[in-house]
């Protein structure tokens, strides 16, 4: 027996921290001509660090001594489930600042990766930040204060307080929902802006923007500032939703996952990036149902699902370049456009 | 001893780099296609050695192998091409879009081969999920004949494959009219066209050729490494990749370069830290990744695809 609720607040929740990835993503790399292959690199920051802070942070401040029962371990890991449940206040707090820190920090991060990268085209723009996410990865397996290969595990969701595991999921699923609608906000006030139409001009021709006194670099900077910091809270949701962290989480294809997000929304439209993230999301979640099918297949079903979501990706774009939903063209191109027929005629 | 061995692995790891990367950046000099997917030839070819290698009974001659492993590579290169790239260059989209699709394709053929070596190790009880080392019998032969028995035969094997590579490409580029329309295709494809060579099959001649050089990497990868996977390319893109990038994508000889200083860079460094701190060899990914973030800020490679502005600009503002 399927629990509907139980799968539609998982499904949504994944949903949200996806979508905002999604949506960030279309703004680098849809609207401001960044092509960002390591995704995964600021996602996974975002993870550790709100890792980090809400279990070395919260047991410090508790008077736990994290050099004897650090919380990779088993004690760590007990102490942390009745810290979590017993102090409601201190639970989000901590929440609260290391979702400021994350997007500080991985914004900071992204911001000093732009000095290097903004020299190059975009090819090389894509394989430098595929590089950064692997060599993060790297680092995760070596650090042993993160756990190494094994991760962290215990990373308290900020509502497990409540007691009712449903009751704390809607709530999560709010504050992931809030978040969303705040970067799509943001988003959306950038593309209406005139940064935005600068940010147009530098994806479509980057020397020209340059020729007419834009500069380039330091805009791309900015919104790569944003746009890291908003993948890295997104990392910090997802962490302390999944409660665990290790380097295998988050792999490339994490980022080819997001890619294929706003491909089939429309690299475009933030608000193809967010239906991009409801469909595949969606896929995602009822994959795993088919689980059952192990006896019967003779390989791992685990296996179709990159070859299912490549297969469509390519086709889309081979059919459809922009992806499914084109963004519109603004309400002043389309007044002016009007105007001139008007002139015309 | 652990130099011996630093120094056995610079010299095979510079050659799989140098049959991976050169391909790399003739691929993206013809068809300035940015190929994501490039990496995957390599596995495919070290994969279609192990299956045959399995299916004759653990005896494949090395001539057998680099054929098959040229023909299955510049198969899958040009099926590529002809399925994914070609349409996509109909539609005349951004190189942003070929990158993609490239990633796309190279998760498809990833996730495929996994699906194949799951089936094949049920069919014939053999882990081809992690397959070990494979022995060609025709270099044990030329060992034996030449006395040569001391040394191991991934050396003997990559010098072979690495040195025929490089003769037949410097022929075929210097001293033959279609190595000339090849070079002119890079350089002015419509100009090329004018003159009556037929663009469509030089393409496709390059992606086959593309496909079936890099796949000789696996061939020298399946007698040196004593675990292959499917991951294998996954592995090998970072430093593949940084190589033909330190070359601008453009210049062959700097890349064939860049190859041998990366590959020993990383080995002896990598045995340094490993012999005086325990550094694990996890580590290799972040020195490539140091050497390319240190050229990046130094000086960014020539043709970088686009990285001329911001250079030029720096240039007037000294001045």
């Amino acid at each position: 027996m399927i629990d509907i609720t139980g799968f539609l607040i998982n499904w949504l929740e994944y949903f949200a921290i996806y979508a905002i990835l999604a949506v960030t993503l279309s703004l680098e790399s849809g609207i401001s001509g960044i092509t960002n292959f390591g995704k995964v690199a600021f996602f996974g920051l975002g993870a550790y660090l709100g890792a980090i802070i809400n279990t070395y942070l919260l047991l410090a401040i508790s008077g736990v001594d994290v050099v004897k029962a650090p919380p990779y371990t088993a004690e760590g890991v007990i102490a942390l489930i009745e810290i979590s449940t017993l102090n409601p206040a201190l639970v989000l707090g901590v929440f609260t600042l290391s979702i400021l820190v994350s997007f500080i920090v991985t914004g900071v991060f992204g911001y000093l990766l732009t000095y290097p990268i903004i020299r190059v085209g975009s090819g090389f723009v894509g394989f430098t930040l595929l590089c950064v996410g692997e060599v993060l990865r790297g680092i995760y397996v070596n650090m042993e204060f993160v756990g190494g290969t094994n991760g962290m595990l215990g990373i308290p969701q900020p509502f497990i307080w409540l007691g009712i595991p449903m009751l704390s999921g809607l709530c999560y699923l709010l504050l992931s929902v809030t978040i969303l609608a705040l970067t799509y906000i943001v988003t959306d006030r950038i593309l209406g802006s005139p940064l935005g139409r600068t940010l147009r001009s530098i994806r479509d021709d980057d020397i020209a923007a340059l020729c007419l006194g834009k500069d380039v670099p330091k805009i791309k900077s900015k919104i790569f500032f944003l746009t890291s910091g908003f993948s890295g809270v997104a990392g910090t949701l997802y962490a302390c939703y999944v409660s665990s962290v290790n380097p295998q989480m988050f792999v490339t294809l994490v980022t080819f996952n997001v890619w294929a997000m706003i491909i089939i929304g429309g690299s475009e439209s933030p608000i193809g990036a967010i239906i991009g993230a409801l469909i595949l999301t969606l896929i995602e979640r009822i994959l795993p149902l088919i689980a059952s099918l192990n006896e019967y297949l003779p390989f791992t079903p685990d296996y179709l699902r990159p070859v299912f979501i490549g297969l469509i990706m390519t086709i889309v774009l081979i059919k459809y370049p922009r992806g499914l939903i084109s963004m519109k063209p603004p309400k002043f191109i389309k007044s002016a456009v009007e105007e001139l027929i008007r002139e015309a005629s | 001893m652990e130099i011996y061995r630093a120094i056995l692995c610079s010299y095979v790891f510079s050659w799989i780099y140098i049959l991976s990367s050169l391909p790399l950046t003739l691929s993206y000099r013809t068809t300035k296609v940015f190929n994501f997917a490039h990496p995957i030839f390599i596995t495919y070819g070290a994969y279609v050695v192990i299956i045959v290698n399995e299916v004759l009974g653990r005896e494949i001659p090395l001539a057998v192998a680099v054929f098959l492993a040229f023909v299955v590579g510049g198969l899958v290169s040009l099926i590529s091409h002809l399925l994914v790239f070609k349409p996509l260059s109909y539609q005349r989209v951004s190189s942003n879009v070929y990158m993609v699709t490239s990633m796309g394709l190279w998760f498809i053929y990833q996730y495929v081969l996994y699906i194949v070596c799951q089936l094949l190790t049920r069919r014939y009880d053999v882990n081809f999920l992690s397959y070990s080392t494979i022995e060609y019998k025709d270099v044990r032969f030329l060992q034996d004949v030449l006395g040569l028995n001391s040394m191991p035969q991934y050396t003997i094997t990559a010098t072979l494959i690495g040195v025929s590579v490089g003769v037949a490409l410097y022929i075929l580029f210097n001293k033959t009219v279609l190595g000339l329309s090849l070079r002119g295709i890079a350089d002015n494809a419509s100009l090329v066209a004018i003159c009556g060579v037929p663009i469509n099959r030089l393409v496709n001649l390059t992606w086959f050729l593309v496909g079936g050089i890099t796949a000789l990497s696996g061939v020298i990868w399946v007698n040196f490494s004593g675990s292959t996977t499917p991951d294998l390319g996954l592995n090998i893109v970072v430093d593949n990749f940084a190589a033909a990038f330190i070359g601008g994508l453009y210049s062959l000889p700097i890349t064939a370069v860049a190859s041998i200083v990366l590959a020993l860079i990383e080995n002896m460094l990598l045995a340094v830290l490993n012999y005086y701190f325990g550094v694990q060899p996890t580590v290799r990914i972040a020195i490539v990744f140091g050497i390319v973030l240190a050229i990046l800020v130094a000086r960014p490679p020539m043709g970088a695809g686009g990285g001329l502005p911001y250079r030029f600009i720096k240039r007037v503002s000294r001045k």
